[in-house]
């Protein structure tokens, strides 16, 4: 899974913007040798762990449409697709429950 | 500088600008973290807590402790003036109920904060328990449906996989998996936003 997970990564980088993908951002989270990221756009918000064998889950929520999710979290990935892919006002990810957290705003 | 050469700096050069114009919008520490624990009143947190502690006294978290401190957690929220929107158990694992905290007109960081403050001391513990506990098992409904999608794509499921973990463990194409599973949450469960983890 890493491996897919590093490779969407490096596609999310390589891929210029689009006028309609303006707002999309990826941060990265280091833990403990481990690599995590965060990545989302107005439609979508993901945490994942791209390297290395942290058992630190991946912790995501999102504000949308002006309610805001409460954490949920996997190993090592977990994923929020919004109904009809917009509506992500920002999202939140961290590498672990009590680790600093990491924001993009929309 | 020839001309080809010329083309990929100026498209650089383009690429940098369009990204000058969208500001940097990781902003670390400026929205609500809400990991400091420092909105709820000492006398608040140590209820949630006993709470808890007694759903949890046989070392069992069960979906009663899970629901009753769900309920905790709503009263909590709406002590503070914020409701609590239960989406239900999520279908993808039935692990975790799906909770939105919903404060039109008050700011991120006080529903962020309370939202934390109230779920630590009311669900936290017995939401870990309960979910380290129990086997991840996808709705029926959806596995069904995740299980068409997949073998439509010419992905070979055995039939008896019963969650994620299975369906990832038969099959090494995880993002198919999970387009798969995403896709049946869009058709099962239309405008609810159901997170996916696996």
């Amino acid at each position: 899974m890493a491996a897919v997970s590093a490779g969407a990564f490096v596609g999310a980088i390589l891929i210029a913007p689009t006028a309609a993908q303006a707002h999309e951002q990826t941060v990265f989270l280091d833990r403990a040798g481990c690599g995590y990221y965060g990545w989302s756009n107005h439609g979508q918000a993901e945490t994942a762990r791209y390297s290395g064998s942290c058992s630190g889950h991946a912790w995501l929520r999102v504000n949308w449409n002006g309610n805001l999710s409460s954490w949920t979290h996997g190993l090592p990935s977990v994923r929020f697709t919004a109904p009809g892919l917009s509506g992500i006002a920002y999202s939140q990810h961290k590498s672990c429950e009590t680790c600093s957290v990491s924001t993009i705003l929309h | 500088m020839r001309p080809l050469r010329r083309m990929l700096v100026a498209g650089m050069l383009l690429l940098g600008l369009a990204g000058c114009a969208e500001p940097d919008r990781k902003v670390d520490g400026e929205v609500p973290t809400a990991q400091s624990q420092q909105y709820l009143s000492q006398h608040e947190r140590a209820e949630g807590l006993a709470a808890q502690q007694r759903l949890l006294a046989d070392r069992v978290a069960s979906r009663q402790d899970y629901e009753a401190s769900v309920d905790g957690l709503q009263r909590c929220l709406s002590t503070h003036g914020i409701s609590l929107v239960n989406e239900g158990w999520n279908p993808v694992d039935q692990t975790s109920m799906m909770l939105w905290y919903r404060a039109p007109g008050k700011p991120d960081e006080y529903v962020a904060g309370y939202g934390d403050d109230c779920q630590s001391a009311y669900l936290s513990a017995v939401a870990d328990e309960y979910r380290k506990s129990t086997e991840s098992i996808m709705a029926p409904e959806l596995m069904t449906l995740t299980r068409n999608c997949l073998t439509a794509k010419g992905i070979e499921v055995r039939g008896t996989e019963k969650g994620m973990p299975d369906l990832l463990a038969s099959s090494d194409r995880h993002e198919s998996v999970t387009t798969c599973v995403e896709s049946g949450v869009n058709k099962l469960y239309p405008g609810i936003p159901v997170p996916v983890g696996w």
